[in-house]
């Protein structure tokens, strides 16, 4: 019995204190600290840090308050994790920029080839042309005769030569094609493993970690850092495309009025109480699931 | 029956004693007695002491400390995260109180308003601290019911997707010559 009015006069107590004392979410930054940086990546990590400065800023700026700073003894841990998706990413950029490179060579070849044939067929009309002037005339003279024959052999010399380029070129673009061949490939692996694998970004919670997957473009590398950023500070997803709350990456890493009124929800002060009867609704919900 | 019990700890951490042990770092007099006291006290001395009273038996050492309570229930407490549990349930709860929440927090009522403490006949004494008084149980699942979880639903996992611009068109083959 004495047991009961503890726990009651203990409960009553705290229930009445806890209207007047009050919690400031944001009164102080969530620290934060790099973990692991796979060496895959080849990022150093001072440019990593320098993109998590950005997605401070990205919460902090228009906000006007200090919400994340790094500490080597921070909780919340940032992990560069690489695996398939990013060595494929990776592998199909390396393959991208070998058929762009071939590609302008091949342009350059072809073009060149092109002159050299317009050249070969302007001479060879020309030649026709005489030839057919002579033979209106009934023929042409001896000397003028092995002229023109010469020069017909210099021209289908011209074209052999002509048709043994054009052979390589096609060889080439043949080379070209299979590269293409082998990049769909591999671009098919890469939204296959987009499908399986889609996330770019993981806030952990429980753990306090947070896990990016991608590094491949600055922008979107702070907007992913700035969105985790927000779920460590309480922010849910939003559906508006242009948020950074947006569930969805993208390349933008201005806050919208959105995601600014959703910090500002979650920073506001609440009492003890309201957060108390949160914690016990939420616990009711629970054991009566 | 059992739920109940560890959900009365769980307010019980929540708003009295923990309330109290984990924002209020203020020292004060040692505390031993065999008189009237308050927890509060006991707490706040924060000295090696083991205090019984009728419902149960505590230890405090070092910033940790352990409530053995009647019938079956236990809690044991270091600076950030308690743990409750009963003798006969291998699920627990477990509730972190992040530091910067813990400084965030400030009271707009006197003290005298907090009466958190009901002066209770608490037998204390000195206390050699065993560090095994403070080890968690083997074999219990402590369930996080963390502040920062609270307010999730019990730690989900955030996934950011990779936007559909992300996946790749096929490149186009070169005709021939």
């Amino acid at each position: 019995m004495r047991k009961q009015i503890l726990i009651l006069v203990l409960l009553a107590s705290g229930l009445v204190a806890s209207r007047y004392v009050y919690i400031y979410p944001c009164a102080r930054p969530i620290l934060y600290k790099v973990g692991s940086i796979d060496s895959k990546f080849g990022v150093q990590e001072d440019k990593l840090l320098k993109n998590l400065k950005s997605a401070e800023d990205v919460w902090e700026q228009p906000s006007n308050r200090n919400l994340f700073d790094f500490s080597s003894d921070a909780q919340l841990t940032v992990n560069f994790v690489y695996d398939s998706r990013q060595a494929l990413k990776t592998n199909i950029t390396k393959q991208e920029q070998s058929l762009t490179s071939q590609n302008r060579s091949l342009d350059a070849q072809i073009n060149d080839y092109e002159k050299q044939v317009a050249d070969f067929k302007n001479r060879s009309a020309q030649l026709n042309t005489e030839i057919n002037d002579w033979n209106s005339k009934g023929g042409a003279p001896p000397e003028v005769y092995d002229q023109l024959i010469s020069r017909q052999k210099a021209l289908q010399q011209e074209a052999d030569r002509l048709n043994q380029l054009a052979k390589s070129l096609n060889q080439k673009a043949q080379n070209y094609n299979s590269g293409v061949l082998k990049i769909n490939n591999t671009i098919s692996t890469f939204n296959q493993e987009l499908s399986a694998k889609p996330e770019e970004g993981i806030y952990n919670s429980g753990t306090q970690t947070i896990d990016i997957f991608f590094i491949t473009d600055k922008n979107e590398l702070v907007h992913t850092l700035a969105h985790e950023f927000g779920h460590a500070r309480d922010l849910d997803h939003l559906d508006d495309s242009r948020a950074i709350m947006y569930p969805m990456t993208s390349m933008i890493i201005t806050a919208t009025p959105g995601d600014l009124s959703s910090l500002e929800q979650v920073c506001a002060r609440r009492s003890y109480w309201d957060v108390v009867a949160n914690y016990l609704e939420l616990l009711y919900n629970r054991f009566s699931e | 029956m059992n739920k109940n019990i560890a959900i009365g700890v769980v307010a019980l951490l929540l708003l009295g004693v923990g309330g109290y042990f984990f924002m209020n770092k203020k020292s004060s007099a040692p505390t031993f007695v065999s008189a009237p006291t308050s927890l509060k006290d006991l707490l706040a001395a924060n000295l090696p002491q083991k205090c019984t009273f009728p419902e149960g038996t505590v230890y405090i050492s070092g910033g940790k400390f352990r409530g053995d309570f009647a019938p079956n229930s236990h809690m044991i407490s270091d600076s950030k995260t308690s743990y409750i549990w009963t003798d006969d349930q291998k699920q627990g709860f477990k509730m972190t109180i992040d530091a910067s929440t813990e400084a965030d927090v400030q009271t707009e009522a006197p003290d005298g308003a907090v009466d958190v403490n009901e002066k209770l006949d608490y037998k204390c004494s000195t206390w050699l601290p065993d560090a095994s008084v403070f080890a968690l149980p083997s074999g219990v699942d402590f369930t996080d019911f963390s502040p920062f979880c609270f307010r999730r639903k019990f730690c989900p996992v955030y996934r950011l997707r990779f936007p559909d611009w992300r996946r790749q068109d096929p490149v186009s083959r070169r005709p021939q010559l």
